[in-house]
């Protein structure tokens, strides 16, 4: 992060404000009422939640041991951040293969269009830092901040095709009676 | 082990997975993985199938030893 003006992280903040704000006013708008999800929702959510734990915990283990035996491979903090989405997207697609990702009122189709939003974001550094001759993913040999926005792209991407296949095959389980 | 006395219940009423699941507040996956025998309710929504189904705990959910 270091190089980065204070209007820089201003600008981030307050573009994260935003996309919070439209969420929540789409929401009051559709009246949806709080997250509800079923009992066996819950303990397919739950165990989710332990795997994006621990692979987070082994994440780190790893990156641990690879920086004191090698040599640090990211940026400070880079590494952590790296082990958050991977952590995410581990308990995003548990939750969505156990169809529990998605509330008893949400729709994914309105998650499919908030990822695309996501990607459509990171895409404008994604495009400068690999056609630019001053920035570029690595610093010393090191991942920068600058491979966050693709982390953050392939995170969203990925989420949002589990999603898109999960519907088509609910859709053909509908079709072939109720998966009888 | 699969329920398919749930199942038939349900379909004695002319109900959907879709329809059943909005009866008692559950996703329709929910209902579906009850009569494949890959989830084991808890009383609560047992008792809920029941009432929307008009049976009995005996009738639907009994495992004869």
């Amino acid at each position: 992060m270091e190089g980065k003006s204070f209007s820089y992280m201003i600008g981030m903040c307050v573009g994260i404000f935003v996309v919070v704000l439209v969420l929540t006013l789409i929401r009051k708008r559709r009246g949806c009422a709080g997250n509800e999800y079923d009992e066996r929702q819950i303990m397919v959510r739950g165990n989710a939640f332990q795997k994006a734990f621990f692979t987070l915990m082994i994440y780190l283990m790893l990156d641990s041991i690879v920086s004191v035996s090698w040599r640090p491979w990211t940026t400070p903090g880079i590494n952590d951040i790296l082990g958050i989405f991977l952590a995410i997207g581990v308990f995003m697609m548990a939750a969505i293969r156990g169809d529990a990702y998605f509330s008893l009122k949400e729709k994914p189709r309105t998650f499919r269009l908030l990822c695309l939003i996501v990607i459509f974001c990171q895409l404008p550094n994604v495009i400068i830092t690999v056609h630019s001759a001053e920035e570029s993913f690595l610093t010393n040999g090191c991942l920068n901040d600058n491979c966050l926005s693709v982390a953050c792209s392939v995170l969203f991407a990925t989420v949002m095709v589990a999603i898109t296949v999960h519907e088509k095959r609910r859709a053909a389980e509908d079709e072939d009676g109720e998966d009888a | 082990m699969k329920n398919l006395r749930l199942k038939a219940a349900r379909a004695a009423k002319d109900l959907s997975q879709q329809q059943l699941a909005e009866k008692v507040g559950v996703s329709r996956q929910t209902i579906n993985a009850i009569e494949k025998g890959d989830y084991n309710p808890t009383i609560r929504l047992c008792l809920a199938i029941c009432h929307a189904l008009e049976r009995t705990l005996d009738e639907l959910f009994w495992e004869e030893a």
